[in-house]
Order: C-alpha cells, then sequence, then structure tokens
C-alpha cells in the first residue's frame, strides 16, 4: 500500500469511528442522564478491547503490519477519545461532582487499560 | 466555570435528539422542523470530516514523536501531544461555542459536533494509550546497568502526566474559550454603536 493510500485509510476509518463514537453516544443519552459520563467510558471500553485484540493478532502474525495500523490507529483511536473524558472531567469538578469526578477518573485509569488486557488475552 | 458546562450540555443531545426523533422524512416533521433533517446528516458529516482530519495529525504525530514509553523509556511523546492538544481544544471550543450566542444553533451543533467530537475526538484517542499502558506495564523497562526507566515507574509517570496536564490544559482552554467569545461579544456591540464613532469605547472594552 503506498503511504499516501495508508494514510488515507488510516484517516477514513478514524472518521468512522468517529461518527460510530457519535452514533452511540447520541443513542445512549437518549436514555441515560445521570451525572458519571457512562457513554465515553463504553465507547473507549469497546474501542480498547478491540485495540487489544489487534495488538495480540499483529504480535502473532495474523494481522499484517498495514491494516492493523488502519484497524487500531485509525478506527479504535478514531473511535476512542481522551479529550471527551477530559473535559468531562473537568465538568464535573465544576460542578463540584467531586466524588462522581474522583470515581470517573479512577475508572478511565484502570478500566481502558484492562479492556485491552482482556482483548489481548482472548484474541 | 459555568460556561464549560453549558458548552458541554447545550449543543448536546438534545437537538440531535429531536432531530432522530422528528422523523424527517415526513412532510410535516419536515414542515414543522424543517432544520433537524439536514441537522442529521450535516452533523455526521462534520463529525466524519473532523475524525478524519484528527487520526491524521494523530497518525503523524505518533511517526514523528518518539514513542518509546516501555523498554527503559518513559513517555509515548506522539499519544502524548495529541492527547493534550485535543484536550485543550476541545476546552477551548466548547467554552466558545456555549458562549457565541450569535450563532445560530445548526451552525453551533455542527462546529461543535466537528471540532469537538470529530477533530478532537479523533485527535485524542484512549485505546491507543490503554494499549501503551498495557505494554509499559508487561515490560520490565530498564534496569539500572542499562540506565533506563522500569516499566512500574514509566506507567506511573505516563498516566500522571497525561491525566494531570490533560486536566489543567482543558481547563486553560476553557478560560481561554470563554474569553474569545467575551472579546467578539464586546466587539460586535461595540460596532453596533459605532454611528456614534465611539472607538475610544471600543479600545476599552477590547
Amino acid at each position: 500500500m503506498t503511504s499516501f493510500a495508508l494514510a488515507l485509510s488510516v484517516g477514513a476509518l478514524g472518521g468512522l469511528g468517529a461518527v460510530t463514537r457519535f452514533t452511540i453516544d447520541t443513542q445512549i443519552k437518549r436514555v441515560y442522564k445521570a451525572a458519571f459520563p457512562l457513554t465515553t467510558l463504553v465507547i473507549n471500553i469497546i474501542a480498547s478491547f478491540l485495540a487489544g485484540m489487534f495488538a495480540a493478532m499483529a504480535a502473532a502474525g495474523t494481522l499484517a503490519p498495514d491494516p492493523k495500523l488502519i484497524l487500531a490507529t485509525g478506527f479504535c483511536g478514531g473511535m476512542s477519545t481522551f479529550s471527551t473524558a477530559i473535559n468531562e472531567i473537568v465538568t464535573l469538578l465544576a460542578k463540584e461532582r467531586y466524588a462522581v469526578a474522583a470515581g470517573y477518573v479512577a475508572c478511565c485509569i484502570v478500566v481502558p487499560v484492562v479492556c485491552a488486557m482482556l482483548g489481548y488475552a482472548v484474541a | 466555570m459555568s460556561i464549560s458546562h453549558d458548552a458541554h450540555d447545550a449543543p448536546g443531545a438534545g437537538t440531535a435528539d429531536d432531530a432522530g426523533a422528528a422523523a424527517p422524512d415526513t412532510a410535516q416533521g419536515a414542515a414543522t422542523r424543517p432544520y433537524d433533517a439536514l441537522t442529521d446528516w450535516g452533523v455526521y458529516l462534520s463529525v466524519f470530516v473532523g475524525g478524519f482530519f484528527g487520526t491524521l495529525v494523530r497518525y503523524w504525530l505518533s511517526v514523528v514523536m518518539p514513542q518509546n514509553g516501555a523498554d527503559g523509556g518513559v513517555m509515548y511523546w506522539g499519544t502524548f501531544t495529541a492527547n493534550i492538544l485535543a484536550a485543550f481544544i476541545y476546552g477551548c471550543v466548547a467554552a466558545y461555542l456555549g458562549a457565541a450566542t450569535w450563532l445560530g444553533a445548526r451552525r453551533r451543533e455542527c462546529t461543535n459536533r466537528g471540532l469537538g467530537m470529530g477533530f478532537c475526538g479523533g485527535l485524542s484517542t484512549m485505546s491507543t494509550f490503554a494499549v501503551e499502558q498495557f505494554t509499559q506495564l508487561s515490560s520490565a523497562g530498564g534496569t539500572p546497568e542499562t540506565g533506563g526507566v522500569p516499566g512500574g515507574v514509566a506507567f506511573v509517570v505516563y498516566v500522571s502526566v497525561t491525566f494531570i496536564l490533560g486536566v489543567l490544559l482543558a481547563y486553560a482552554g476553557s478560560v481561554l474559550g470563554a474569553r474569545l467569545a467575551q472579546g467578539h461579544a464586546a466587539g460586535a456591540s461595540s460596532a453596533g454603536k459605532a454611528g456614534t464613532g465611539d472607538s475610544a469605547t471600543k479600545g476599552a472594552q477590547a
């Protein structure tokens, strides 16, 4: 794959990942109104799990470098988000929901890496 | 600080929800809420385009900046830079748009989704970050002989620095965004009074 085609594919899958995130976020928020940012966490859980899987497949040689890049850096990277999570933390702190903020920070630190490990293990 | 959370809640799920529920295909739905049908695809497109460019920038950063956070190193500079930058921009955009009452609702929605959810969401990543953390935890890292940093230490430093700087920069971004919006509003209202040629007032407000 030419580096231009590769970059284009990574970007396109990133865009798709972002749209997927937007869709899931909108759907969950229709029924879920609590302060804890569950939508972002769910999205990051899925993306981190997939990224762990792709990492294992790449390490095992069942996924070539280019497709791995497109799927992991592109799709998973586009679907997952750090900026939304951080700004949700700032918003919670601004609303003085300190307990929720602390819980959410703890989740953001622990949950994604655990999901990546699980994805890696099951692949 | 209230601006920050207003921006987060405001062009939020509300408008997109109504757009989805309005069944834009029906003539009645289109007649009563003429912009919602367009908002639907416009928002999706904004998110896609934003995500496309955000992801490309993140990819580029991961290639040009050192990414040796394990095996003796500490930071994945590419991922870190992308994440911190995205946190700052998102904070700025959200605060600015929250106060940008001179823009129409649809414009704000598309911009917020495109720049925030799209570009910043694509620029930042939690999945790559998670795999990097996993790599750090499972790597022995450096030893006293090689002079590198143990994997566990690298993990603690990388995660702490990323989150602390992320929150600080997001807050700084929101302050900047609010100031920019205030400045723009002040400039606009002075321009409205420009008939009196009162440039002194404009200067004082700016």
